[in-house]
């Protein structure tokens, strides 16, 4: 593991974008928000489950946004990691978009699918004196992951609660690289010499569970519009929770790029 | 019911006709405003200077500080190009004036006048077609800029060139005058704007943020900066050095620069008419190395050392493997579709 940050310089600190705060409340008033449209759409969602025709379901196409803070500053003791220092103690605004495909549907769906994102926390390097710089540096990290998902999508079908929870596992392979003002980051290692880029890849996994809303028992007739014109089937606001554990599998030397947060999106079946 | 129907057919039409009848005369008068009671229908001026109002047959050109210096020791020859919109009777006569400062000049006379701020350059010649071309010297009209250093003295005068003509239109209002009148204003705005001040410099790596204090007349500001000396004062053409505009006080300069080396840097403001201020105090910083994220992580004792070769432990064939299965999964689930 990483050694201790103990000369974190006292200057007041600038940094980059940060990200939203307060999860739980986030989560706490979604869930309230779900809970009441689940009793008072119910009988919505029956007469949408008891429609005629739509078009076959094999898709599915993931749009999500969160707040992610890779947690780099683990592999350091104290209360100020590099990662706090240059870029602040929140997280970053993070967007990903999936593709699934459905192997099996019948009690629930089962699939595989691909997701890219992208996040890329800001800051300003500093200067020998601790001070903030007038230079940017950030940290661009494009994760793309491999997904098994299980979509329990029988409570609409069956029962007309209009919720689906899945559960998500898979393998993550994250691109990085950091930039200073004069372009990819380097680093000249005072012990051998060599001039080291700031860029690479790091491998991980990721599990992830979280609940959708069924859209369609909102405005039954625009979907079923929406169905025939593009062939989405369903739509869903979902929530998710996701834990990424992104460091080569627990290697000492390499960068912990994973976090566990909250994410938001909307899903569409087709 | 169609018997009372009829009567109210027969008064919508007629209120119809009699509206359509009415614009007719409408469009004509508005027509005659435009083409006859000016007469002359357009002025081109052959200047590389965009004239500061739409109106063709009164434009108003506005000359600053830069473009006056290098029209007063260059001369140019300005072409005129009176264009009218009919022919001129046979007897029909003009003369060429140019009046500064609205001095009293007789514009409704076609006879020769010649005071210090009234001069005739061309007398009660024939109107024989309907286009005039003139060429006229720069110096015949701005007859009082000797040296480019009477630019900025005669700061804010006007000058008309003023072509009075034997009047020949056949709208109302111009019968009633002998002559007829069209003027092209040239004036000369000359100032400079007043400099920035409170300049103040802040230098990284590869980059150094400028600021300063707003100044009230300008529209755009002139950042320059160069690893040789400048001096406060200084007339920015005669500068040589890195330069970055802006409307808005406040910049970061990233072009061209050095790591670890000592700037100049000075700011000009420039005002609604393209006049650019002196230069303002030169204040001079040194760029220095900046710890980037990776560096300082790395200082800490980080131990990601980059690059593309994989620090998999030894689960990583595997790793790819099960990668290439998921993938392989992926098509053939597609394929049976």
């Amino acid at each position: 593991m990483g050694t201790t940050c103990s000369n974190s310089p006292e200057a007041p600190v600038r940094i980059g974008p940060t990200g939203w705060q307060g999860r739980s409340r986030i989560l706490l008033a979604c869930a309230g928000t779900l809970v009441a449209c689940l009793i008072l759409l119910s009988a919505t969602a029956h007469q949408v489950s008891a429609q005629g025709l739509e078009s076959p379901i094999t898709s599915e196409l993931v749009v999500k946004f969160g707040e992610y803070r890779a947690d780099i500053d683990s592999e350091f003791e104290g209360t100020e990691g590099p990662y706090t220092r240059m870029f602040g103690p929140g997280g970053s605004f993070y967007v990903e978009m999936e593709y699934c495909y459905y192997l099996w549907r019948h009690w629930g769906a089962l699939s595989v699918g691909v997701a890219v994102g992208f996040v890329s926390p800001s800051g300003y390097g500093l200067l020998a004196d601790g001070t903030n710089s007038v230079d940017e540096t950030d940290l661009n990290v494009l994760p793309t992951r491999f997904n098994l998902a299980y979509r329990f999508d029988v409570l609409p079908r069956e029962l007309s609660i209009p919720l689906v929870p899945y559960l998500t596992v898979g393998l993550d392979y994250y691109l990085w690289w950091i930039n200073s003002a004069a372009g990819i980051a380097t680093y000249r290692s005072p012990d051998s010499e060599v001039i080291e880029e700031g860029r690479g890849q790091t491998f991980g996994w990721h599990v992830a569970g979280g609940v959708q809303f069924l859209l369609d028992v909102l405005a039954p007739r625009m979907s079923r519009t929406f169905d025939a014109n593009t062939g989405v089937n369903n739509s869903y606001l979902f929530v998710e929770y996701l834990y990424a554990d992104v460091s080569d599998f627990g290697s000492d030397s390499s960068f912990q790029l994973g976090d566990s947060t909250l994410l938001f999106g909307l899903a569409f079946e087709f | 019911m169609s018997e009372l129907l009829r009567p109210r057919r027969t008064r919508f039409g007629l209120i119809l006709i009699l509206g359509l009848l009415a614009m007719v005369p409408l469009s004509r008068t508005v027509w005659a405003d435009q083409q006859v009671s000016d007469v002359v229908s357009s002025v081109d001026v052959g200047i590389n200077i965009e004239p500061t109002n739409a109106d063709d047959t009164n434009q108003r050109f506005t000359i600053n500080l830069l473009d006056c210096q290098d029209l007063v020791p260059d001369d140019p020859t300005i072409s005129f190009t009176w264009r009218f919109a009919s022919e001129p009777p046979t007897d029909a006569l003009f003369t060429i004036k140019v009046q500064k400062n609205d001095e009293t000049c007789a514009l409704s006379s076609l006879t020769t006048e010649t005071t210090d701020s009234c001069l005739t350059l061309e007398q009660q010649a024939s109107l024989t077609t309907k286009t005039l071309t003139r060429q006229l010297d720069f110096s015949e009209i701005f007859s009082d800029l000797d040296h480019p250093d009477d630019c900025s003295v005669n700061h804010g005068s006007t000058y008309d060139l003023a072509l009075v003509f034997t009047s020949f239109s056949t709208s109302t209002d111009d019968t009633e005058d002998d002559t007829d009148l069209d003027e092209v204003r040239f004036q000369l705005a000359t100032h400079r704007p007043s400099p920035p001040q409170d300049l103040t410099v802040q230098a990284g790596e590869s980059s150094i943020e400028v600021d300063w204090a707003s100044v009230t007349e300008a529209e755009r500001y002139w950042v320059y900066y160069s690893n040789t000396e400048l001096l406060a004062g200084a007339d920015p053409a005669t500068v040589h050095a890195n330069y970055h505009s802006t409307s808005t006080p406040g910049a970061v300069l990233s072009d061209n620069l050095v790591r670890n080396t000592t700037y100049w840097i000075a700011v000009t403001s420039e005002d609604e008419f393209g006049n650019e201020s002196l230069l303002s105090q030169v204040v001079t910083t040194t760029t220095q190395e900046v710890i980037d994220f990776f560096e300082y992580y790395r200082q800490q004792g980080g131990q990601e050392t980059g690059g593309y070769c994989s620090a998999l432990p030894e689960a990583g064939n595997g790793f790819v493997g099960l990668l290439l299965s998921l993938l392989a999964a992926l098509a053939l689930g597609r394929r049976r579709v």
